[in-house]
């Protein structure tokens, strides 16, 4: 495989509130490579966001990043200052969010907001920009793009507006787009309709996408490999399909099982108090052992190290230490 | 691409130009204000009289005439004419001039500056938001017209210093406004999408939040214009600002002043009945565009 262009190293992200700190982001480790669909599955609250938004670095000011690196091919994204950063925005990172409509201008026409991106990166005049919004329209499958560049937010459904939000985000070809659950609100027909989008663009400009989102239907459907996070800290990471077929973590395994299935019936009791509960935020080890079936001494007060078992597998869980099998 | 193309493609699409019968949807939207519509007509007739007034009228504003001082309204006068001779009717116009640029350009000055800075300490926050925001409370401790009056006298009776003075007064009024609606603003996620796709801070502020933190402004400078006759007015009362032979409205009305004893009431009638009424219109004006706003937006 070729080098990561992104490498999450240690990254470590906190929550000051008056009293204490809190460990959001506990020193995660993930590396993403050229083209390909990551997936970042974990429940509410397991920090999925907060990655997203650290690699950004557009991160809330009550949360601050206190630890680890994000290299970009081979600069540290936490070390640069803001101009550099605003280099990458956009130009090699982009994002698309939860809400689409909300993160469109509602004062600005659709087809300016996409120019004015088009304008920041690339030297262009701006008749030229304008017309390549259109253009970048009718590629993310907005018919009659010449006039919905000139509709404002507020007259484009939720699906139109996404399409919208990805077209900006592509105006200036990044090397990976960050899609933070680009699905939320939007109804099956129209969710299915942007995966599709997604992997078509993948496909086409070489973008990797690193997807967000807490549904495994689409993790299968869309995605080269899966990180799973519980509590700010990544659990397992692995292909998709030994995710699915061969799940090592006794917290990935537990997830697979609490999806609702036509043709079995779950096991709702079992995966009750599941979500992450305040106090593990706290506990120096692994932060589903105290939910864990199969929970060791260690567990509870040291962090497990990371377990390689086929290439590209990879479980943090002291089950699978050498020492112990 | 194109199966997703064709799969969308029984969206209906909305036509984003106004049709006819939107458009007169619209002006049956507005009847439902009387008050604001009666408001939107008196300031129209003033700035009719601000455009044609003066070539309408045969008097000189300013030039005495002994040979009819304090004389009755009549046909050639049809407001009567003050202590020098001189036309009022022809004064009152050529105040209205006077009066309704010192109300746009308080208002605007106010407006400009008030909001650039309110989107500044709102945006970014920190020491800089805490020192503005302090001395906005301070001016506010003072009534407006208060502090107008203490800068008017301290810089010196000019139209210039005047419109500053005033400005000056009503500007926390548009910085705490503003501020409040950028705090919210700042939040909204279309702020992180605008930061995300590259934009540097100022940008996000000025251009693309800006705009949408300026409503209540908009309203609070229609009020402020109807605020700046009272206190531009106010202040000639005095004999601050705009001192005679100026025609200015407050100038006239203190001129009549010390005659509503002797029964010369055409002197101060006219002049206070421009100021009430274009204050009333500006008030009428701001009042409604805030219910429309609230009414728009349920």
């Amino acid at each position: 495989m070729s080098a990561p262009i992104i490498r999450v190293e240690e990254l470590t992200v906190s929550l000051n509130t008056d009293d204490h700190q809190r460990n959001i982001i506990d020193s995660i480790s993930f590396d993403m490579f050229p083209k390909e669909i990551m997936g970042l599955v974990g429940e509410s609250g397991s920090g999925k966001t907060m990655t997203a938004l650290s690699i950004m670095q557009l991160l809330p000011k009550t949360i601050k990043i206190c630890g680890g690196s994000i290299w970009y091919e081979d600069k540290d994204l936490l070390k640069m200052t803001s101009r550099e950063i605003r280099t990458i925005r956009g130009n090699k990172i982009a994002m698309i969010f939860q809400n689409p409509r909300m993160a469109l201008n509602p004062l600005m026409r659709v087809g300016d907001q996409i120019a004015r991106a088009v304008c920041l990166h690339c030297e262009v005049s701006s008749e030229k920009s304008k017309s390549m919004a259109v253009e970048l329209m009718s590629q993310v499958g907005i018919p009659d793009a010449e006039s919905r560049a000139r509709s404002y937010p507020h007259q484009l459904s939720g699906g139109m507006a996404q399409r919208v939000l990805i077209a900006m985000m592509l105006a200036c070809k990044p090397k990976l787009l960050i899609a933070d659950e680009p699905t939320t609100g939007l109804d099956v027909t129209i969710q299915a309709q942007i995966f599709k989008l997604i992997k078509e663009i993948q496909s086409e400009i070489g973008v990797a996408v690193l997807l967000i989102t807490h549904d495994f239907g689409v993790v299968s459907e869309v995605c080269d490999r899966v990180g799973v996070m519980y509590a700010g800290q990544i659990m397992e990471i692995s292909s998709v399909i030994d995710v699915f077929t061969n799940p090592k973590h006794p917290y990935t395994q537990r997830l697979l099982k609490s999806i609702l299935r036509v043709d079995r019936k779950s096991d709702l009791d079992t995966n009750k108090a599941l979500s992450p509960i305040s106090a593990v935020f706290d506990s120096p080890g692994c932060r589903f052992a105290s939910q864990c079936d199969c929970v060791r001494p260690e567990c509870l007060w040291e962090r497990p190290k990371i377990y390689t078992d086929s290439p590209g597998h990879s479980v943090y869980c002291f089950n699978y230490s050498r020492d112990n099998k | 691409m194109s199966s997703t193309q064709n799969s969308i493609q029984n969206i209906e699409i909305k036509p984003s130009v106004i049709s006819r019968s939107e458009f007169l949807g619209k002006i049956r939207f507005f009847t439902r204000f009387p008050l604001f519509i009666f408001g939107i007509l008196v300031i129209l007739f003033y700035l009719l009289v601000v455009i044609f007034g003066p070539s309408l009228t045969v008097y000189d504003p300013t030039i005495p005439n002994p040979q009819y001082t304090l004389g009755q309204p009549n046909s050639d006068y049809p407001f009567g004419t003050d202590k020098f001779g001189r036309d009022i009717l022809t004064r009152v116009v050529y105040a209205t001039r006077l009066d309704l640029m010192i109300a746009l350009l308080v208002a605007s000055l106010s407006f400009s500056i008030g909001s650039l800075m309110g989107c500044i300490v709102g945006y970014y926050g920190g020491w800089l938001d805490k020192v503005i925001m302090r001395v906005v409370d301070v001016m506010f401790a003072f009534p407006a017209f208060i502090l107008a009056m203490a800068i008017t006298s301290a810089l010196g009776d000019t139209v210039q210093n005047v419109i500053i003075a005033i400005a000056t007064a009503y500007t926390p009024y548009f910085i705490r406004l503003t501020r409040g609606e950028m705090l919210t603003l700042r939040t909204r996620q279309y702020a992180d999408a605008a930061i995300s796709v590259g934009n540097p801070s100022w940008r996000v502020a000025l251009i693309h939040l800006l705009p949408n933190a300026l409503t209540p402004s908009l309203v609070q400078m229609t009020l402020v214009s109807g605020w700046a006759i009272l206190d531009a007015a106010g202040l000639a009362f005095l004999g601050l600002g705009i001192t005679p032979p100026t025609a200015e409205w407050g100038v006239m009305v203190s001129e009549g002043a010390q005659r509503i004893i002797t029964g010369e009431w055409w002197v101060w009638l006219y002049p206070g009945a421009a100021i009430v009424l274009a204050a009333f219109a500006f008030n009428l004006v701001g009042d409604g565009l805030r219910d429309i706003m609230t009414r728009e937006e349920q």
